[in-house]
């Protein structure tokens, strides 16, 4: 798995689960926190996804909003993460 | 002075101008005042006293508006109910103002045949002259019972505003349930000018609207903004040069200020004015549209207390607002209501409107939002209105209303655009971001080629309601 995996599937959930598909124009930089994409119910069930699909387990208090700003920065968050575990 | 008394001074003074006209013709005021006459014989023969509720299930036309006549000079209460309201919502109207005679189409044609003359009544400022209905999303209706001297008070106001004179024409857009009519009819018969019935068919037809404008030479129009709108994105929308046009009123919700700004640049010669009032008001507070502040980003003020009442905002803490502060606007004054029909009198008390203002400045009030569409998500306070304030602001969006979807956490805004290839939802979270706290985002985002309108003309939020939940 590779960056630009984990990208695309961030990409996805966020695309169906959160926009239900209404999507255009959404990117790797499209500020999600804020134009209010990921408010904190969002961001709960988007590491609920994380979890489940890379299995990482991250805590409410380990998110810093830089790492969440875009699908770019979550991308690199989970593949630095990986490499950690 | 009474409502009725106009018609019957110019059937003396100018008997042969035109009073009323709809498409079946017109009626002079020497015409529309023997009409009224025989009509009120009629009435008398059947019974009907100062009092007693008439109710007009009845199309708009200018016989209609002669009926209405009738019943004020036999001091009796006309109540206009639309004809187009199902059933049982006509029923609990007629249960609620219990009328001694409900005239409609047939009734009328067999009263024509009726004719006698009837002595007249004495009217005082306080009897009450109709009833209108308040089409409220929940419960029964309220009927709104207004006097003569209530009417009069924001008749003479206007009046005295913009000097009406023989010659005026003014456009009836509003059914006659709808109190925006109450300007039409009442400041035109009291000037001895012409009103002229918009039929109901073309009400939101923005070419015939535009055409009847145009070739009726109106010189009055009040309307609500959204059918100005439409008169404004249609291609038809006449040059001011085409036009006899010389005042436009617009009452009953926000104008959205960029389409605003469009209409005072494109009839910069016509004097503009923002009329605000609950039904229970009349008209209560009034701004004349100067220059609009090219910074302004909110719709323009609601201005200052009209038609000889007087207006405050009671903040939180029931004082009342300093200027900069917000708080409920209330009124007190003539054109206060009497009360809602069957329940208890509400006179001499101040009437709280339910709207949120804010005192600016100078003295003037600011329209913020219904209360009731102060709306809570998550324990955030929002204001429906100044998000669709902010979807304003795209160059393609024409119209937007905003409403909540669901409850508790499930909650979500979802806004409801109408214009030419609006944009989709990323967009408009950009735009909402730029000027909106977070928690005002928009979470979906509905386009449609119009918004759905109600039967005033006033955006349809139950319908949009419904659209949300299966659309």
């Amino acid at each position: 798995m590779d960056e630009l995996e984990v990208s695309a599937a961030v990409r996805q959930y966020i695309s169906a689960e959160v926009l239900e598909g209404d999507d255009e124009g959404l990117n790797g930089q499209t500020p999600l926190l804020q134009w209010g994409i990921l408010n904190s119910m969002e961001m709960a069930r988007l590491l609920g996804f994380i979890d489940k699909r890379f299995q990482i387990r991250i805590g409410a208090a380990q998110v810093s909003p830089a790492c969440f700003k875009n699908i770019d920065a979550i991308a690199a968050f989970v593949m630095s993460r990986k490499r950690r575990e | 002075m009474s409502l009725d008394r106009a018609v019957l001074r110019h059937a003396r003074e100018r008997a042969q101008a035109c009073a009323v006209s709809d498409p079946a013709g017109e009626l002079t005021y020497g015409e529309l005042d023997r009409l009224a006459m025989g009509w009120a014989g009629a009435l008398a023969q059947r019974g009907i006293r100062k009092g007693d509720r008439v109710a007009l299930h009845l199309p708009k036309s200018a016989r209609a508006l002669a009926m209405m006549q009738a019943v004020l000079r036999r001091g009796a209460v006309y109540v206009p109910i639309d004809p187009l309201l199902p059933e049982t919502r006509v029923r609990e109207i007629m249960r609620n103002c219990d009328p001694s005679l409900v005239v409609t189409e047939q009734v009328m044609d067999a009263m024509a045949t009726e004719e006698r003359h009837s002595k007249p009544v004495a009217i005082l400022a306080d009897d009450p002259a109709y009833i209108l209905y308040t089409s409220g999303s929940t419960g029964t209706p309220k009927g709104i019972c207004i006097s003569h001297g209530n009417a009069e008070a924001f008749v003479r106001w206007v009046v005295e505003t913009i000097r009406p004179n023989p010659a005026d024409r003014f456009a009836n857009h509003a059914p006659f349930h709808f109190d925006l009519s109450v300007l039409d009819i009442y400041v035109a018969l009291h000037a001895g000018a012409s009103v002229r019935l918009i039929p109901e068919a073309l009400s939101y037809e923005p070419a015939g609207l535009n055409r009847f404008l145009v070739e009726q030479k109106i010189t009055v129009w009040y309307s609500v903004p959204s059918v100005l709108q439409i008169m404004m994105a249609d291609a038809t929308f006449p040059a001011e040069s085409k036009l006899a046009l010389r005042t436009v009123f617009f009452a009953g919700e926000a104008f959205p200020i960029r389409q605003l700004r469009n209409l005072r640049e494109r009839w910069p010669g016509t004097e503009m004015w923002n009329l605000y009032g609950p039904t229970e008001t009349n008209v209560c507070t009034a701004y004349k549209v100067a220059e609009i502040d090219p910074g302004r980003s909110v719709p323009v003020p609601i201005g200052t207390a009209c038609s000889g009442d007087r207006v405050w905002a009671e903040t939180p803490s029931g004082t009342v607002a300093a200027p900069g502060e917000e708080g409920e606007l209330i009124v007190d004054g003539p054109t206060v209501m009497l009360g809602y029909w069957g329940a208890a009198p509400h006179r001499n008390q101040p009437y709280r409107t339910g709207d949120w203002v804010q005192r600016a400045e100078n003295g003037e009030y600011e329209f913020i939002c219904r209360i009731d569409h102060m709306v809570k998500i998550r324990g955030y306070r929002i204001e429906l209105g100044a998000i669709e304030a902010a979807l304003m602001h795209h160059p393609r969006i024409e119209h937007a209303a905003v409403i909540v979807e669901g409850e508790g956490l499930e909650a979500r805004l979802v806004a409801f655009v109408a214009g030419s290839d609006c944009p989709g939802l990323l967009e408009v979270k950009r735009l909402c971001a730029e000027r909106l706290p977070r928690y005002m985002i928009v979470d979906r985002v509905r386009s449609m080629d119009r918004l759905p309108l109600n039967r005033n003309g006033k955006v349809d939020r139950n319908r949009l309601a419904a659209e949300a939940v299966h659309g």
